[in-house]
């Protein structure tokens, strides 16, 4: 709350004629429903659907309606509630509601095609990068206050994989923002058609490492250890329910756009070019992509995705950015 | 056991629509091969030479551990001994056929008495020997060191008859909760179960059906 | 993270029936195991004895939803032994027939869930797609899914008519094709089998003398199968293989299980060339005469054995069940030692393990699992408090 009470201010000064009341209405629909926390919750539930229907698709299923991932949710708010006995119940309590709340603002600063980011500034980048760590951190401190011994084994392996993708995610971005010369992603996201021809190979290094590197951010098969339904359950989450459940989920889904969001606004031509509508075109393919890695491959265990993540995407992620420094001359 | 050994049934494999590179042993080259072997056609309804010769030899392994032979079937063989020298037994059968396969232990109450029947596989007969303990206190040697699979069919014996394994550390349940009380053994034929109630077990268990 | 125990079970995700592991764990390596049975008893042994023989066949088909021809086939084969009845030729056929259905399915069913274990939700969408076309034929014949029904004392309740025949042959046709499919992804596809490579291995000594029977000890190079070593049914007249691998791991057991189904396939077409005309059943008489005989089967899970004695009434005297599962557990337990948790789903599924089967002892009431469970949950919360 805090963090979006400094935003207003950030861009309250942005079109001072209108007079101060106008302005906070302003920023309040933008922070709050477009392209905001609605837009951005709405988003994330419809490429779950997107994700899910593709999967289903993809494995000689029909798959669920459309409307599937937000009946989920709202059911979830109507189940009962349960914090364990061996659980920080303020940790319990509360962790839910910040996941939730750093993913949205991590949202804050994904321009939306044409449309700009609530809060632009040079350097945003950098920020949703934070955040999105500071998701993984929460995710770590609910299973490991949750009291229960999967939610702590879970825990531990969220951390061990965040060491295992966060580089070379990190590293593909900035492949990007090299080659874009910019730490905007406004500006990357202009320019990423900039010197199209020479540096595509480079692009599609960087994008390729970025989209496994985001399988792993977002757990996805063959990155699900830290969830593996079969070996610890739900992970982290196995011990929550109803409301807290339905936060934690939202959380992830909205991690999800902010994701894809990402890599769509930072890796293909559609947003810059197409507006919103480019923008959910490039979403929706990028979770296509997502969604076949996901469909064809068995769940590496934590150990194969350490050593899978620094022996071989690391070394091709440095090759990306080492090359765009030199495309770049 | 060569990769061919597929192969040389090629008119078979053939036959039976499987193309005789079939996957299950060409796609995965670099391990070793799966070998299937042929079962040779019409089985001939056997006599009893391979069984009673088999028997021979059991008895003259076993010599002055009492064993008796009861009958000969195809491919089984029922025998029965004192119940003191079953660790005997399978100490020399495990010797001379290291494959001994134990199958199961079967209890079961007669009435009068508490019979023990071991059932193990020698060259594919399946050998019975049977045991006779006394009823009211039933009590045999393991065999769990010689064969590590006898632990758990001894603790289930141990569970439903009350059949008590001396020689072992301990005999934890196998098939019934921790919470079973002591002494009611669900297979006695002095066990009436069905529709009295056994007792819960945060009361203490009291087995209320005892007859 | 220091020592942590870990229950898998009574409920758990990678338990698909009732049953508890409790895993010592030193960071991710699992240290002991303790295994706990009896969750799912149903006391089918003790309940037999209170059933007429007739009675008690429907009972011991419901023993396992999986290989419930398996048993029932056992426990009719001890009893026809006992009886002296000589089963028709037509309708050990169909008996075997019925039985091969029965392998496939649960071959494609633990190849899907070996999938789901290590989390390649497609391939158990697609196994278990295909199994439909087993399951279906098997309701064509028999009327049921599952639970088949086709056997009774003395021979088989229903007959194959020509439209059944047909019928199997397209299925064939189609499981064909499928098992080679399956055969491709499943030992092909790199991280699937790399998750099996190496696995819960055990030597063929140690499949040997923890008494591992069926698919776990034929991956470990142990050459058993009832079918051949044991002929019932129709096997002693149909021609076909005995799939063996070498290295005891579970890839060596998705082998084994996959040319198995292909296996199976090759006796189904047998059977459907063969099938010889007549009876499919003889009279077995109310009251079966005193006796007691062993029937062992080869089950999808490996040896299932019967031991049933009568004392000359309408009634067992004692019936006596083991199933593949009791007698494969021993190598589930010795193969955890040093593995790492995310073996763990796969190593259990890896002997195909059937609880309901293995469980199925003394009458109980309804008194015991809940609590159990109850008192486990009290201890988990007690020990994880601080």
């Amino acid at each position: 709350m805090l963090l979006e009470k400094r935003r207003l201010a950030f861009t309250g000064s942005t079109d001072p004629e209108n007079g101060f009341d106008m302005t906070v209405i302003n920023d309040l629909f933008k922070i709050l429903v477009f392209p905001g926390f609605l837009f951005v919750v709405n988003l994330g539930l419809f490429l779950e659907w997107v994700d899910r229907k593709i999967y289903a698709r993809l494995q000689n299923r029909i798959g669920p309606p459309w409307y599937q991932p937000w009946l989920d949710v709202l059911k979830l708010f109507s189940k009962e509630d349960v914090i364990p006995e061996g659980a920080s119940s303020f940790m319990f309590t509360w962790l839910p509601v910040f996941y939730l709340a750093v993913t949205v603002t991590a949202f804050l600063c994904i321009p939306v095609g044409a449309y700009a980011a609530v809060y632009s500034f040079p350097g945003d980048l950098i920020v949703v990068l934070f955040l999105l760590t500071l998701a993984t951190i929460i995710l770590f401190l609910l299973g490991w206050y949750s009291g229960s011994p999967f939610g702590r084994v879970g825990a531990v392996r969220a951390v061990t994989q965040f060491l295992a993708y966060e580089v070379p995610l990190v590293a593909a971005l900035l492949t990007q923002a090299l080659l874009a010369d910019s730490w905007s992603i406004s500006l990357v996201m202009a320019r990423t058609t900039v010197g199209f021809p020479r540096f595509v190979g480079v692009h599609l290094i960087a994008l390729a490492v970025a989209l496994i590197s985001l399988q792993g951010k977002l757990l996805r098969v063959p990155f699900d250890a830290p969830e593996a339904e079969t070996e610890i359950v739900a992970g982290p989450l196995t011990e929550y329910t109803g409301r807290r459940l339905a936060f934690i989920r939202l959380a992830e889904r909205t991690e999800m756009a902010v994701g894809v969001g990402l890599v769509s606004d930072l890796f293909l031509p559609f947003p810059a070019r197409l507006g919103v509508f480019g923008f959910v075109i490039s979403t929706i393919l990028v979770t296509f992509v997502l969604s076949v890695l996901r469909a064809s491959v068995a769940r590496f265990r934590i150990e194969d995705t350490t050593v899978l993540a620094w022996k071989y995407i690391l070394p091709f992620s440095a090759l990306g950015m080492v090359l765009a420094i030199i495309v770049r001359g | 056991m060569s990769t061919c050994n597929e192969r040389t049934q090629g008119p078979e494999s053939q036959a039976t629509g499987f193309p005789s590179a079939g996957p299950t042993i060409s796609s995965v080259p670099e391990r070793s091969p799966v070998v299937p072997e042929t079962n040779s056609g019409p089985d001939h309804k056997p006599a009893l030479g391979a069984e009673e010769d088999l028997t021979r030899r059991v008895m003259d392994a076993c010599p002055g551990l009492g064993l008796a032979v009861e009958r000969i079937r195809p491919r089984r063989i029922w025998m029965s001994m004192p119940s003191r020298n079953v660790r005997a037994m399978f100490s020399t059968l495990k010797g001379i056929w290291p494959d001994l396969h134990l199958s199961t232990i079967t209890g079961l109450d007669t009435g009068s008495a508490i019979e023990v029947i071991y059932h193990f596989v020698l060259e594919k007969t399946l050998v019975s020997v049977r045991l006779t303990l006394d009823p009211e206190y039933p009590e045999v040697d393991t065999v769990g060191d010689i064969l590590p699979v006898a632990d758990a069919y001894e603790r289930e014996l141990h569970d439903v008859l009350g059949v008590r394994f001396s020689g072992r550390h301990s005999t934890p349940p196998l098939v019934l909760p921790d919470n079973w009380p002591e002494g009611y053994y669900p297979l006695r034929k002095s066990a009436k179960g069905g529709e009295k109630d056994v007792g819960h077990g945060d009361t203490g268990g009291t087995a209320t059906s005892r007859a | 993270m220091s020592d942590m125990e870990i229950p898998v079970g009574p409920q758990h995700p990678a338990l698909k029936e009732p049953e508890s592991f409790r895993f010592e764990l030193e960071g991710e390596i699992v240290k002991s195991v303790d295994i706990r049975l009896g969750y799912v008893h149903r006391g089918i042994e003790r309940a037999c004895q209170d059933r007429t023989w007739i009675q008690a066949v429907y009972l011991i088909e419901r023993i396992c939803g999986i290989c419930s021809h398996s048993h029932t086939t056992c426990f009719c084969q001890a009893v026809e032994d006992i009886a002296g009845l000589e089963v028709p030729r037509r309708a050990r056929y169909i008996r075997s027939l019925i039985g091969e259905m029965e392998r496939i399915h649960s071959h494609l069913l633990w190849l899907g869930l070996a999938g789901h274990e290590v989390g390649f939700d497609t391939l158990f969408m697609y196994a278990w797609r295909d199994r439909e076309v087993i399951l279906d034929a098997l309701e064509a014949i028999s009327g049921n899914r599952v639970n088949y029904g086709m056997n009774t004392i003395g021979g088989v309740r229903r007959d194959l008519s020509d439209r059944d025949v047909e019928e199997l042959r397209s299925a064939i046709r189609i499981l064909e094709e499928r098992a080679g499919y399956y055969t491709d992804i499943a030992l092909e596809e790199s991280t699937f089998r790399g998750r099996l490579e190496g696995v819960g291995k055990i030597t063929k000594q140690q499949a040997i003398d923890l008494g591992t029977v069926g698919p776990t000890a034929r991956a470990a190079g142990v050459n058993v199968d009832l079918r051949r070593d044991d002929p019932y049914a129709a096997y002693g007249e149909i021609p076909f293989n005995v799939v063996t691998a070498e290295d005891g791991d579970l890839l060596a057991a998705a082998q084994v299980r996959l040319g198995e189904i292909r296996e199976s396939i090759r006796i189904m077409k047998y059977i459907l060339d063969n099938l010889p005309d007549g009876p499919i059943a003889v009279k077995a008489p109310r009251r079966i005469p005193p006796g007691e005989a062993c029937s062992r089967y080869e089950a999808p899970r490996g040896e299932d054995i019967h031991y049933v004695r009568s004392s000359g009434g309408d009634k067992p005297d004692r019936v006596k069940v083991r199933a593949p599962t009791l007698a494969n557990l021993n190598a589930v337990a010795e193969s955890m030692k040093g593995v790492r948790v995310a073996d763990i789903p796969i190593i259990i599924a890896g002997i195909d393990p059937c609880f309901s089967c293995t469980d199925r002892l003394v009458r109980l009431q309804d008194r015991t699992s809940g609590r159990v469970e109850v008192l486990r949950w009290q201890d988990l919360s007690r020990r994880y408090r601080r």
